[in-house]
């Protein structure tokens, strides 16, 4: 069995080279598709035969997308838009997109009129209501048309037994993913900050069949390994998304341990689990709607915000660090309550702004080397 | 219908007009006095979004009023920096997010304006939807957890298709269903199904009357100035089900024909150009946005904003059907048409097109339509920046330069026919 060392060699292979990745599964003759932002049932390009590859913007200047965006959105949308219009994207066969807010709606008109006449756009129409039974069937006839959207830019017809396997397949790779979190809180030594951030974003560039079984190992090669949290600082990731590299390199040197995450590109994502019995496009409905805590979804009482200081103590950090989105609005509505809650259940938290096209990060280098001292 | 008379006679003293925009302006205040009269009087009352259908708080005889209403208002009496310096400083929130949210969210917490500018009774529940900004359902969320009140919530979603399909319909009817369950079990209020029939029929006549009263700004030339429709949407919006907003628009309809037939306008100057006004209006800086246009005859008479407040509809689906199909909630494709068709009947030689900060579902693919309506009309189509409440996100130099673009190329357009 290889090695924790030469597996998170392999993970960030992958995940340094997407494209390199793409090729690979295109010279297979498999189709792929980009999957943007949130919870978009890829169990059913999986199920095709397609490669579902997670598209979330990437650091760099938006130049192209400019034309379109005014400059207060978001990072994600407009680096995927930025993406698209420079023939990053091209080798995709279609993107599926969401409209879970302000940002991802005009995104996804400006992926059509952009971008949409070379890779055309899925869109996913997720239901907020999701309580009550006209939710559900509202996310099974979405899924129903995404279903069909997505046959077509496969070319072919998705059967009922290989999305039911696709399912089966996610559920068990999400728990792999759940166990990894776990694992690598409690192996900062062994896997970095970075190490760990490229585990999770491997995932998204690989068939879930081709990333598992090495996540598999990992998982045992660390649970094999005793702990090595003892001299790092143990916290929560809050937020979006954590993978701009200079906050990587900040949360590192100072030693931090991410013990749990509340990451809707990581732990938000793994949280699911999808119905394996019955009918797969209403299992799929089903996942759907049992979503609780995230700042996107709809949360009359404000779990999610509750739920970030539970975590922390749940999983044994000293703090949370909320990596604030620049101009996501449900994280930005999130933030003063979720710190309200941290601070009445005595969970010290730092709020760091990020964004994908932010070049320099002095302040949150004081920031977080200021809240490390005071965490301990 | 109103008493308005077109001028008398010679030789008789005509009736001293009152002028339609008093009569809008009594009707929604009233609609905040009824709101703390209720509340004195023991009653749950309600804060809305805008895009909540009105019919069911009106079935309920539910009083409610609308933040979003009096935060254009305090904005307009410029109030809005001390409530959403508080709502950043002491509450924490960012400044990117919607300034008519921030001003609301401190206004939760203080429940007084800096100066009286339009104060409103606390709620004892909120009432949001999302058809124009998903923005409603955190914002509306954050001031349940503020005042520990409990939230119900319609989700209408982006139409990413030009039609309204049967999925969004259904969704929307049993959400229509457990919202009024919701609402019951709150105030303990009985739904009465007469009732909802007698409020939408006054509903669809108010959003008629209110359409055709908007509809008198494209008249060659106009016999209002259209900033004003600004001013009257208030009551479109917050009282539509009322019958007494249906008699206001009458009046307001009456005015416009008298004014079209006696050659009068509430646009001062004559008329030199006539443009499309995208987006909200700059609350803070009216004087300062409506002003120039006046100065150089440059008459509003496309405005997209107003008529985005009505819902004309024969039955229970078609009233589904009309609370998705708003701006905002319609795909690029549809949005574009409606404005084109603006364009066109309001004889727009022109747009103008406020990217607000504060609102990202509303500014976030307007480059891309400025361009198709410039192309597919072949006018000028000049974008600036502002903020329907935040005064520190408006430059009137910058606006100033872009309204006289836009002018030049007019005129020369004009010179060349």
């Amino acid at each position: 069995m290889a090695g924790v060392k030469e597996l998170l060699a392999t993970f960030a292979e992958v995940a340094q080279n997407p494209s390199a990745q793409a090729d690979a599964y295109i010279a297979q003759g498999r189709r792929i598709i980009g999957v943007g932002p949130y919870y978009v049932p890829e169990e059913l390009v999986d199920a095709g035969g397609g490669v579902p590859f997670g598209v979330w913007g990437m650091v760099g200047p938006a130049v192209e997308a400019k034309k379109y965006f005014p400059p207060f959105y978001c990072s994600i949308c407009q680096m995927t838009l930025e993406m698209g219009l420079t023939g990053k994207l091209d080798r995709l066969s279609g993107m599926m997109i969401t409209g879970l807010c302000d940002n991802l709606r005009p995104f996804s008109q400006n992926w059509s009129a952009g971008v949409g006449s070379k890779i055309p756009m899925i869109f996913v129409s997720q239901p907020q209501n999701r309580f009550i039974p006209a939710g559900r069937d509202y996310a099974v006839d979405s899924y129903t048309e995404v279903k069909r959207g997505v046959e077509e830019c496969l070319g072919t017809i998705l059967d009922d037994e290989a999305i039911t396997a696709s399912i089966k397949l996610y559920n068990e790779w999400r728990a792999a993913m759940r166990a990894f979190v776990k694992l690598a809180g409690q192996h900062p030594s062994e896997v970095s900050v970075i190490d760990r951030a490229q585990v999770i974003n491997a995932g998204y560039y690989l068939r879930k069949a081709d990333h598992l079984p090495l996540v598999k190992q990992l998982n045992a090669a660390l649970a094999a390994l005793p702990s090595s949290l003892e001299g790092y600082h143990p916290v929560v990731l809050s937020g979006i998304y954590e993978d701009i590299p200079a906050i990587g390199e900040i949360l590192q040197e100072n030693k931090y341990a991410i013990v749990a995450d509340d990451l809707a590109k990581e732990s938000r994502a793994f949280a699911m689990q999808v119905p394996e019995e019955g009918d797969p496009i209403e299992a799929l409905a089903d996942g759907w709607c049992a979503l609780r805590n995230d700042s996107v979804l709809y949360d009359p009482h404000k779990d999610h915000c509750r739920s970030v200081p539970a975590l922390a103590k749940e999983s044994g950090a000293r703090g949370v660090v909320l990596l604030l989105a620049k101009f996501c609005d449900p994280e930005e509505y999130d933030e003063p309550i979720t710190k309200r809650e941290c601070m009445e259940a005595g969970v010290p938290i730092v709020a760091i702004e990020i964004d994908q096209s932010t070049e320099t990060y002095g302040q949150a280098r004081t920031q977080l080397e200021t809240f490390v001292e005071l965490i301990g | 219908m109103s008493e308005e008379k077109t001028p008398a006679a010679a030789g008789q003293t005509p009736p001293k007009h009152v002028p339609a925009v008093l009569v809008l302006g009594q009707l929604a205040e009233k609609m905040y006095q009824d709101a703390y009269e209720a509340k004195e009087r023991g009653e749950k009352i309600g804060w809305c979004s805008s895009n909540f259908p009105p019919e069911i708080a009106e079935t309920l005889g539910l009083h409610v009023v609308y933040p979003e209403s009096q935060a254009a208002a305090i904005s307009a009496k410029g109030g809005s920096l001390p409530l959403l310096e508080y709502a950043e400083g002491e509450l924490g929130f960012s400044n990117d997010l919607c300034a008519y949210a921030r001003i609301n969210l401190a206004y939760a917490n203080v429940a007084a304006c800096p100066n009286g500018e339009r104060d409103m009774p606390l709620p004892d529940f909120v009432l949001g939807a999302t058809s124009i900004c998903e923005t409603m359902m955190p914002w509306y969320e954050d001031l349940a957890y503020f005042l520990d009140i409990p939230m119900v919530f319609i989700d209408i979603p982006f139409n990413d298709g030009y039609d309204v399909d049967e999925k969004r319909i259904t969704y929307l009817k049993g959400q229509f269903e457990h919202a009024v369950k919701q609402l019951e079990e709150i105030t303990g209020k009985t739904w009465d199904e007469d009732r909802f029939q007698e409020v939408c029929d006054v509903s669809v006549a108010s959003s008629k009357a209110w359409l055709e009263a908007t509809s008198y700004v494209q008249y060659d030339p106009s016999p209002m100035n259209g900033f004003d429709l600004f001013n009257h949407m208030a009551v479109a919006t917050t009282a539509r089900p009322k019958k007494e907003a249906l008699a206001a628009f009458n009046y307001l309809i009456d005015e416009c024909k008298t004014f079209v037939k006696i050659n009068k306008s509430t646009f001062k100057p004559d008329e030199k150009h006539r443009i499309l006004y995208e987006g909200i209006a700059v609350w803070p800086y009216l004087k300062a946005t409506a002003g120039p246009l006046i100065m150089q005859g440059v008459n509003v008479t496309g405005c997209v904003y107003c008529p985005a407040f009505s819902g004309v509809y024969d039955d229970m689906d078609g009233l589904m059907k009309a609370m998705t199909d708003v701006p905002n909630c319609q795909n690029l494709e549809r949005a574009t048409e409606a404005r084109k068709k603006l364009c066109k009947d309001g004889k727009c030689e022109g747009a103008l097109v406020h990217i607000n900060r504060s609102c990202k579902m509303w500014s976030g693919f307007m480059p891309e339509m400025g361009r198709r309506i410039a192309r597919d009309l072949d006018i000028p189509v000049v974008l600036f920046d502002g903020d329907q409440s935040d005064p520190r996100n408006f430059s009137e130099a910058q606006y100033q330069t872009r309204l006289q673009g836009l002018i030049e190329v007019m005129d020369n357009n004009k010179k060349g026919e």
